[in-house]
């Protein structure tokens, strides 16, 4: 290792605070002037420009055309100029001619051009994303120093880098994928290369695991001096990643919004008998109350309230329990076996079996409650994991101790160059700024939309919404177009697929627990009568490609059958049909019994407009603000745990 | 916090701590204090003059620091101890990292230069804006005295010896003893006191006693061994006065030695204060004599108002704290007063407690409660105060006033109910209630109609009232009537006897006899001699009925029907009483009038309406309400009182001034007439009773009510 790469190693962007009151209202007024239209229109002149700079490398044969590549890859391993850059990219444009053997649009330059600039470039759903993103990767690439192309799924990195890899070798650069699968090994050649698709979870996750590995020598002076005393190298064969730099972030939003709530967690079972002992005490103990005698529960806020003093029950048997368990009886003091009287409370009355968690192969496996998702490897803490394994009558799991912890918001600022893409971007536009300092740009589509959307229907209840649903189905189906019908969780999906059968209806059901098929089932959805159901996430970033049989009946048409909690989500969804001047339609439905209503409007309010009629629709409008202000709460709050750490814990260590 | 409120035992980010190395500074020093029966520990850092406070678990935890355990093994081998109470690592957290803001920890691994200096410039910025807030107790440290100190040693050991303590009370006896003795003279020069020729004066001696007073309180610190590093400059309500830092006492073990340096300051303003009045008092005049008068005022004055006052964060209130050993009595007094809102009021049953025990619940609430209204108090008050003498001072302090005191507070209000996190939990309740309870205060203020009334003082005098008076002087030989007595017209009261008159009477008469005796002499002898004798005759007997009218007014008869109203004069026989004399007063009592002042501002309002009710209450029966038939208002100014009773000579509330002989309103006053009703309380009535008379002119809310109040004053004093 040599000492520029020693270097970039641990070469990390300063995090800026977030600055608030005044500060943000000030901050806010600078990104609105960061996004105005005359940056986009400059954007799309130079783009312009290059695709005629680029018309001009037709006639290049592919010897000579390489040859201008490496030469002008040289020009980057220093800062250059817009002339140096407009070349490459019209070069680049070429190469993707050559290679792909198709022209990238003007539109799709200047995507790459915001890219390379740090923008946020909001590009429609099938505009050309992947390629867009190689083109950047490429000039990215060029420098040597770390790029990483942040995907939303393992499939999509190792998909997207198996077919840019052509242009990306064209063009003279090493493209790797990390999956989630891999071992360090194709980790490290994965990272080794000078481009590397992967997913946010997996490049913050190896990131933080490079950094435990590194332990102390987190500091690159310290380093140096290590090396010259003993300690030399031992570390870097642990090491995956190169450090980072670069970071392009396809879906955007997905990436950066809605899955950046909870900060990602680096943890190791411990064995704690002591600790494992004194949750089966304090399980026996909460036994013995009883329900709104001794506590309430507090559904809403979801915790448990004590209503006798059980600081003064505790403390009269602290000592006998102590005293019993010997060596193990650490934990057994008033103050720590009332919390954990209060989780096996909580596991009891607040947590459900199928509901918060499930049980697999003796094990408790957490389900996202939100997304309907599993989460494997994922383990509540504060003794709640064993508690509900007492109750559940499981065999009792070690402690999972914290090794690192950090959020994504906190990581992708700590790119230099940070950018990304995303097809519904003008919604969340403040955040990006306000968080990540990127802003928004949204570059106009190729080719005029022909998506129809139907207005909002709502029913009262979910039966007469399902049924409303079939009778659509039926509809279009009969007019011979293919349908996408998008469900919110994995029962509802089930559900379809019985209820369609039961019509005797053929279809295809994607979602996490049938995931196997996914991206073909996906490619095959737009064939002529076809009827696919798949949850929201499925087959993301897979295009449906419809014949033009399908394109004369109207295209492919696609059913939301309930409102996520933010609109942006439906969006997406819409987005699967009428890609690239397509024809096609979405029609979305919702009930007062969908999760998004229930959780989100007041009782009160939800009678209220259950009557209103053609109304009803703004409390679906309602419902996903409120929503959406609460997650973009929860996701200040986690920023705020953060400042807060790196403010007070700043002496325990490392940059991070 | 951020951090759960919960306690943790486990914490996500403990990792970050478990495998350091940390310890506490070497310079940290700590002491041990005990409050209220409980051992804390005070951890201080000499290096910043920094200190921390740490209960005995905590302490434990810290104590066992070393740079040779990782905090990991440190918090197990504690857990497998014995000892009782062992923080969460939660607060293990919570209590490094503030001990590493407070910068007393010892850590491996290389500190991040930028964060340093982040972190210092977030500390000035956070004074900065401490000393804005602050504004009227802005504080500029200066310079470090401490070398001073030291060769000022052998005078701080005579001034807290023994013996000086005896100088000490005998100087505060002797001055006592003057200040009773020459009390009256010493309230009436207060008005004086802050008039423009003395003001200068006033700050010079204020300068002079704050130095000495702060030089008291170092004095004690420096007795008991503590250091005072920061002499400087505080712009007490824009004033500059010398302050220095006595926090050296913070650390001091024993709490009547920390008290004893709260008082220490004053002792030493009592001794100055002292010398002052004995000097004042002993001295014949001159500018000496006013500069000991203008010492003994602003000592008794910051003494009464600031420093002995716990209700401030001056010297009492740190004497106090440290007396009911509760230190941040403010801070902890505020946060259980938020803690009663949030609990009780927004019903949030996971809020932060900060009492224990009922007497502390008590003390904060009392506590909390009085000072935020004594405070407000003082310092309206001070800007109405100065305002009478500097205008454009007290509107730049009035601004100020407002800005810190209600703006800021308010602003904090809003962000606490609609942002605050402490309130995440119960928002929409707190919200709810808190517009509900504000609009229901607008509401009230502005569309509740209260009833509109003034006061004006006035005196009783009953509608028809006679002197009577001594039409005749004489030697009084029979009272017939005594005060009190009811007596009819024609009655006669007293009768008197005036020998000088009565041989007057009889000479005339003698002259009657002669002159008659001449004319029929006349008639015989010389007719021609009648005519002039007959006119003498007439003349003379004008005389005699003269004189006989006179003599007739020696009996005294009332005039009219009433009761006599005088002084003893049923021990007026043989006392000699001039004409012209009054004796007493008739009084009609079957109707009683009472005349009341009306100011300039407030008799617009009786002449733009009649007022609904009137009704009087008399001074010493406040209870019982007179009502009064309907008002009269004589409608020109005057500025003579009905009676002296009612202006400032007499005791009474209307301004008024000597010119010469005659007593005068300041300002121009109206007169109201009214008949008291109400016949029952007849026995209340006397003539010359001094009252209230009450206007009631309907109802108006509260809000205009006060916003006319506040133009008319703003008129009045500011001239605008």
């Amino acid at each position: 290792m040599n000492l520029t790469e020693n270097y970039r190693l641990t070469s990390l962007k300063r995090v800026k605070k977030i600055p608030t009151g005044l500060d943000a209202f000030v901050y806010r007024l600078i990104g609105r002037f960061k996004e105005r239209s005359s940056i986009r229109r400059k954007v799309l002149r130079t783009a312009r420009k290059i695709d005629v700079m680029g018309r001009g490398f037709v006639s290049l044969e592919v010897s000579e055309l390489k040859k201008r590549l490496a030469a002008i890859r040289e020009k980057f391993k220093r800062p250059v100029n817009d002339e140096v850059l407009a070349e490459a990219f019209a070069l680049v444009q070429e190469s993707v001619l050559r290679v792909l053997g198709y022209r990238p649009y003007v539109e799709q330059i200047a995507g790459a051009l915001a890219l390379y600039n740090g923008y946020i470039a909001e590009m429609s759903t099938g505009e050309g994303k992947t390629v867009t993103a190689a083109m950047c990767g490429v000039i990215r690439g060029w420098s040597g120093r770390p790029c990483h192309v942040i995907t939303a799924n393992d499939y999509l990195a190792s998909r997207d880098a198996q077919i840019m890899g052509g242009l990306y070798n064209f063009c003279g650069v090493s493209v790797g994928a990390v999956t989630g699968a891999m071992k360090p090994p194709e980790r490290r050649a994965g990272y080794a290369a000078d481009v590397t698709y992967s997913t946010a979870k997996e490049v913050l996750a190896d990131f933080l695991r490079d950094r435990i590995a590194m332990g102390k020598s987190q500091n690159f002076s310290k380093r140096i001096l290590d090396s010259f005393t003993l300690q030399q190298n031992a570390v870097s064969d642990k090491l995956v990643q190169r450090g980072i730099f670069t970071a392009i972030v396809d879906e955007a939003d997905n990436v950066l919004i809605d899955e950046a709530v909870t900060p990602l967690i680096i943890s190791r079972e411990k064995d704690n008998k002591g600790f494992n002992r004194t949750c089966e005490i304090a399980f026996e103990l909460s036994d013995n109350l009883v329900r709104d005698v001794d506590y309430k529960v507090d559904v809403k806020l979801r915790t448990v309230r004590f209503l006798v003093d059980m600081d003064e029950r505790l403390e009269e048997i602290q000592d006998d329990l102590a005293e019993k368990n010997g060596n193990n009886g650490g934990f057994c003091r008033a103050s720590f076996l009332k919390d954990l009287v209060r989780q096996a409370l909580i596991a009891k009355e607040l947590f459900f079996l199928g509901r918060q968690y499930l049980i697999e192969e003796g094990k408790v496996v957490i389900v996202d409650e939100s997304t309907g998702r599993k989460m494997p490897m994922r383990s509540w803490n504060g003794g709640l994991h064993q508690m509900i394994e007492l109750k559940e009558g499981l065999e009792l799991t070690g402690l999972k101790e914290t090794e690192a912890r950090m959020s994504f918001q906190r990581f992708f600022r700590l790119y230099k160059h940070f950018s990304g893409m995303t097809g519904t971007g003008k919604e969340a536009s403040s955040e990006f700024w306000m968080i990540y300092g990127t802003p928004v740009l949204c570059i106009p589509n190729h080719r005029k939309n022909k998506r129809k959307i139907y207005r909002l229907k709502t029913y009262s209840t979910k039966e007469s919404k399902r049924k409303a649903i079939m009778d659509e189905v039926v509809r279009v189906h009969k007019l011979g177009r293919p349908i996408l019908i998008g469900t919110k969780d994995i029962d509802e999906s089930e559900t379809f697929g019985r209820m369609l059968s039961e019509s005797g209806l053929h279809c295809k059901i994607i979602n996490a627990v049938r995931s196997d098929d996914e991206a073909n089932i996906i490619a095959e959805a737009g064939k002529a009568g076809a009827i696919t159901v798949a949850t929201n996430m499925a087959g993301r970033g897979t295009d449906i490609k419809i014949p033009k049989s399908v394109k004369q009946v109207g295209g492919l048409h696609v059913i939301a059958t309930e409102c996520n909690m933010s609109s942006r989500i439906d969006r997406q969804l819409f987005g699967r049909s009428a890609r690239q001047g397509d024809p096609g339609s979405a029609s979305h439905y919702a009930s007062f019994e969908d999760e998004v209503l229930r959780r989100n409007l007041p009782s009160t309010m939800m009678t209220l407009f259950r009557h209103a009629g053609p109304l009803a629709s703004l409390a679906v409008k309602w419902a996903q603000y409120r929503a959406g202000r609460k997650s973009y709460q929860s996701r200040v709050a986690v920023q705020r745990t953060d400042t807060w750490l790196e403010e007070s814990l700043g002496f325990s260590g490392g940059d991070v | 916090m951020i951090l759960d409120q919960q306690r943790k035992i486990f914490h996500e980010s403990w990792y970050r701590l478990a495998e350091s190395k940390i310890t506490l500074r070497s310079s940290v020093r700590v002491h041990r204090q005990v409050y209220r029966g409980v051992l804390w520990y005070v951890l201080y850092e000499p290096f910043t003059n920094q200190y921390y406070r740490l209960p005995q678990g905590a302490y434990e935890f810290i104590s066992k620091l070393s740079s040779h355990k990782t905090v990991g093994e440190v918090w197990n081998g504690l857990l497998n101890s014995g000892v009782e109470s062992v923080p969460s690592q939660g607060e293990v957290i919570e209590m490094l990292s503030q001990l590493y803001q407070s910068n007393m920890l010892l850590y491996e691994g290389v500190d991040d230069g930028t964060m340093l200096f982040d972190r210092n410039k977030k500390n000035v910025r956070k004074k900065v804006k401490a000393t804005l807030l602050n504004i009227f107790f802005l504080k500029v440290p200066v310079f470090d005295p401490e070398f001073m100190l030291r060769k000022l040693k052998w005078l701080i050991h005579i001034l807290l010896s023994v013996p000086f303590a005896f100088v000490w009370l005998a100087a505060i006896i002797i001055a006592a003893k003057y200040g009773i003795e020459n009390f009256d003279t010493l309230k009436d020069q207060t008005h004086g006191f802050l008039s423009p020729s003395n003001i200068g004066w006033v700050y010079v001696c204020t300068v002079v006693v704050k130095l000495l007073h702060e030089f008291g309180h170092s004095a004690v610190v420096k007795k008991y061994g503590g250091e005072v590093h920061t002499v400087g400059v505080m712009f007490m309500l824009l004033a500059p006065l010398p302050y220095m830092d006595a926090t050296a006492s913070w650390s001091f073990r024993k709490k009547w030695q920390r008290v004893f340096v709260g008082a220490g300051g004053m002792l030493f303003e009592f001794f100055i204060a002292a010398i002052a009045l004995i000097l004042w008092a002993n001295l014949g005049g001159g500018i000496l004599k006013a500069l000991a008068y203008n010492v003994f005022i602003i000592c008794s004055i910051s003494t009464v108002l600031f420093n002995v006052n716990p209700l401030m964060r001056f010297d009492g209130y740190y004497m106090l704290t440290d007396l009911l050993d509760m230190p941040n009595l403010q801070q902890r007094s505020v946060g259980h007063l938020k803690y009663l809102l949030e609990r009780y009021v927004f019903r949030k049953y996971d809020a932060e407690n900060v009492a224990d025990t009922w007497s502390e619940r008590f003390i904060y609430t009392f506590y909390g409660v009085a000072s935020a209204i004594y405070r407000f108090f003082l310092f309206a008050g001070l800007v109405i105060a100065i305002s009478e003498h500097y205008l454009i001072l007290s509107f730049i302090m009035g601004t100020l006033l407002c800005l810190t005191m209600l703006v800021i507070p308010f602003g904090k209000f809003l962000k606490y109910i609609f942002a605050g996190p402490a309130l995440a939990q119960v928002r929409s309740r707190a919200v709810i209630l808190s517009l509900l309870v504000f609009s229901s205060l607008v509401g009230v203020l502005f569309y509740l109609p209260v009833p509109d009334t003034f006061t004006a003082p006035g005196v009783i005098e009953a509608c028809r009232f006679e002197n009577s008076i001594v039409g005749e002087g004489g030697v009084v030989v029979g009272v017939k009537h005594i005060s009190n007595d009811y007596v009819h017209a024609g009655d006669t009261i007293l009768v008197l006897e005036n020998p000088e008159l009565a041989y007057k009477v009889e000479e005339k008469q003698g002259e009657i006899r002669e002159t008659n005796q001449m004319y029929y002499q006349a008639l015989e002898r010389s007719p021609e001699n009648m005519l002039p004798i007959k006119i003498r005759l007439n003349v003379l007997n004008q005389g005699l009925n003269d004189l006989l009218e006179k003599q007739n007014k020696l009996t005294l008869v009332a005039g009219m029907d009433g009761v006599l109203s005088t002084g003893d004069i049923e021990n007026y026989v043989g006392r000699h009483v001039k004409k012209g004399d009054s004796i007493g007063i008739l009084l009609d009592t079957t109707s009683y009038d009472f005349v009341a002042v009306v100011s300039q501002e407030d008799v617009s309002r009786l002449f733009s309406g009649m007022p609904h009710k009137t009704s009087v209450r008399l001074n010493g029966e406040a209870f019982t309400e007179i009502l009064t038939d309907k008002i009269q208002v004589i409608p020109t100014a005057q500025d003579k009182l009905p009676s002296n009773a009612l202006g400032w000579h007499g005791g009474g509330d209307i301004e008024t001034k000597t010119n010469g002989y005659s007593e005068q309103t300041a300002e121009p006053v109206y007169l109201v007439r009214t008949t008291l009703l109400a016949n029952d309380k007849r026995e209340l009535m006397k003539h010359g009773r001094s009252g209230k008379i009450r206007f009631d002119l309907g109802t108006k809310p509260l809000a205009l009510q006060g916003i006319r109040k506040a133009r008319q004053a703003l008129q009045k004093y500011y001239r605008l």
